[in-house]
């Protein structure tokens, strides 16, 4: 195929790799990269799902005018947040528990993925209706972020080409956040026999000490 | 003297004579005015001015006056903090104006001597007319050596609770009331206070790397308030029989543990922090993360992925074909219901089955029989031929009852009635009985 076809295969949907083996070739790859970059999208792989296909390279410009019923609110981010706090950055974290001390960064592992389902994302965001959480999570997965078998959510190919690392470095301050939080909530109080002193003791012993100096 | 040389020579006196002018221009900025129209009223006290601050203070202005006369107003504050420091710094203690002079190379000399005049005026430096000589007194020397230990561009907030201290230990040697330092004491403590206000704040905020400064800060001012109550354990044991001290000093021992142990574990979170990021493991339980989600609000969420989340560039179509396929697939799914019932089929007739004699029917009989013959027992008839017998005839009376009795149709008329007696029959297989009587069942009208 050549480089233009290459571009309409990977924008008119997602194409297996096996099926674009000329992606492979260096200078193709950058070929089609500069192609799809002279209309505002880019390449991108999904490692997981081992194919191909184009992305915007930025969201829709920030104007009413844009009709697009698949356009992700805050909402729908939300629900993916959720489903990519749980598909692939609670495996990838817990993964690496099993590092060696003595090695910096985790292995390339995939980790194991437990499915979702819409009541479980419903009872993690008790703010938004159900009903706004269907439409949500059917939004995703016509954009390919998530896809459904068997009645349950799993991460789509458009899941892999989120930035991970700016998300996962939210994610960790989040979580250590929530658990420095939890743990002075459980924090045992102080000792009552110490009582500090009233106030408006303090604030006269603040003016008289204003005064002498 | 030439003419050319004279014109020079006024020329030169002019300039001195402008520049004279001048600075008595900017002197008349320093002299503060009569009496300032703000400082035309007098606050009015709540309770006697004996048991106020101010008879302290008092004792401290004229010292305090001296900092104002120094500094006074306008630019020539700093030539003369400037003069006085070098005047401290002379090796001799009375100096006439030439060797002060000399001692300040890098001013004129006229403009020394009009410092100096200044400096005298502010009641730092003594005049002996007699021997023409200058000397600094003793309250100079302390405010020389405060403008000097003051050589710094603002406070550093980490060492207020040291610069506290200091001003304690100068209080002590300047003899000051004890109040000072007792005053001084309370506003180390406020400090904490403070101290404990920012850290509470920053950790309900992001702001990670300013909560790290100021738990750094925090544990900084901890171990300074430590050294300044192990420094003046002595100079504090003067007031350890005023009841309200000893609660500040306690206030004070629980604002260290407590605010130590705070910084400590919030330096160990943070510093640990670091190590988890650059390692990548952060320990994260399922339930962990639902809490957490569960608290997070909707946009801070969606910040997670907000700038990658980009969509992809074709839009899926639904496949309305398969759709509606599947909806008729859905729609004509067989429903459960029952199994049918099985096929009729026709049921062969038998010949009647002569059953013989039913011997409950004849139980009955004989029960009716009993009954007309009225006080007879029910032994009467169930004890005859063998045990078996009189077992089956008995089991028979009390079918015959159950059906026609009245638990069954009530159709025999009659009723059983247990006695609580037993007749020894010892004939036919039956030893003992108890004694049951058979008669007709009374009316409900008692008939």
């Amino acid at each position: 195929m050549t480089p233009v076809e290459i571009c309409a295969a990977v924008l008119a949907g997602i194409v297996p790799s096996a099926n674009l083996p000329e992606l492979g070739d260096e200078d193709t790859r950058q070929e089609v990269q500069y192609r799809l970059s002279q209309v505002g999208c880019d390449l991108v792989y999904s490692r997981h799902f081992e194919s191909w296909t184009a992305r915007f390279v930025r969201g829709a410009p920030d104007i009413g005018a844009v009709d697009s019923p698949d356009l992700l609110n805050s909402v729908d981010l939300a629900v993916l947040a959720v489903c990519w706090l749980h598909l692939r950055f609670l495996p990838t974290e817990n993964s690496r528990l099993n590092v060696n001390d003595d090695v910096l960064f985790a292995d390339g592992e995939t980790p194991q993925e437990i499915p979702l389902d819409i009541p479980e994302i419903a009872a993690q965001i008790p703010a938004l209706p159900r009903g706004m959480i269907k439409i949500a999570v059917g939004k995703l997965k016509n954009a390919r972020f998530l896809v459904q078998r068997e009645g349950r959510l799993h991460a789509g190919p458009l899941m892999d080409t989120l930035d991970e690392v700016k998300a996962t470095e939210q994610a960790r301050r989040l979580m250590l956040r929530y658990q420095r939080v939890e743990r002075r909530r459980h924090q045992a109080p102080v000792s009552d026999d110490v009582q500090p002193p009233s106030s408006a003791a303090l604030s006269e012993a603040a003016a008289v000490a204003d005064a002498a100096d | 003297v030439t003419p050319r040389s004279a014109h020079k020579q006024a020329v030169s006196g002019l300039k001195r004579y402008l520049r004279c002018v001048a600075e008595e221009l900017d002197d008349s900025e320093d002299k503060p005015p009569e009496e300032r129209p703000r400082e035309r009223w007098t606050p009015v006290l709540l309770v006697p001015e004996d048991m106020t601050p101010l008879p302290l203070v008092e004792q401290a202005l004229p010292i305090v006056g001296m900092f104002s006369g120094l500094m006074g107003r306008g630019r020539l504050a700093r030539y003369r903090v400037a003069v006085l420091r070098e005047l401290a710094m002379l090796p001799r203690s009375r100096a006439h104006i030439k060797v002060i002079q000399e001692a300040i190379p890098w001013m004129e000399q006229s403009s020394v001597s009009r410092l100096i005049q200044d400096i005298r005026d502010a009641g730092l430096l003594d005049y002996d007319s007699r021997a023409d000589v200058y000397q600094l007194n003793r309250e100079a020397r302390v405010v020389a050596a405060i403008c000097e230990a003051l050589s710094a561009a603002a406070v550093d907030y980490a060492r207020i609770i040291k610069i506290l201290a200091a001003t304690m230990r100068l209080a002590d040697a300047m003899n000051a009331p004890a109040e000072v330092a007792y005053a001084t004491f309370l506003s180390a403590i406020a400090v904490l206070e403070f101290d404990r206000s920012e850290l509470d704040r920053l950790m309900d905020d992001y702001s990670d790397d300013s909560l790290l400064e100021a738990a750094m800060m925090t544990e900084s001012h901890v171990e300074d308030m430590q050294s300044l109550l192990e420094e003046e354990a002595d100079m504090f044991a003067r007031f350890h029989g005023d009841p309200q001290f000893l609660e500040y000093d306690q206030h004070a021992h629980y604002m260290i543990a407590s605010l130590g142990r705070l910084s400590a574990e919030v330096i160990g979170q943070l510093s640990q922090r670091a190590s988890v990021r650059l390692r990548g493991d952060l320990r994260v339980s399922r339930d962990d993360l639902r809490k957490m989600v569960a608290q997070s609000e909707i946009e801070i969420l969606a910040d997670l992925v907000r700038d990658s989340a980009l969509q992809a560039v074709f839009l899926p179509q639904n496949d309305v074909v398969a759709a509606f396929t599947a909806l008729d697939e859905y729609l004509g799914k067989e429903r459960r219901i029952p199994p049918a019932p099985p096929q009729p089929t026709a049921l062969g007739v038998q010949p009647i089955v002569d059953a013989g004699i039913d011997p409950v029917e004849v139980a009955a009989k004989e029960l009716l029989e009993l009954a007309s013959a009225r006080d007879a027992m029910l032994h009467e008839w169930v004890a005859c031929g063998t045990w078996h017998s009189a077992v089956e005839r008995m089991m028979h009376a009390m079918e015959a009852w159950s059906r026609y009795g009245p638990a069954g149709d009530s159709s025999i008329g009659i009723e059983l009635v247990a006695l609580r007696e037993a007749r020894r029959i010892g004939d036919h297989g039956v030893g003992w009985m108890s004694l049951t009587s058979v008669r007709e069942q009374k009316d409900q009208s008692g008939s």
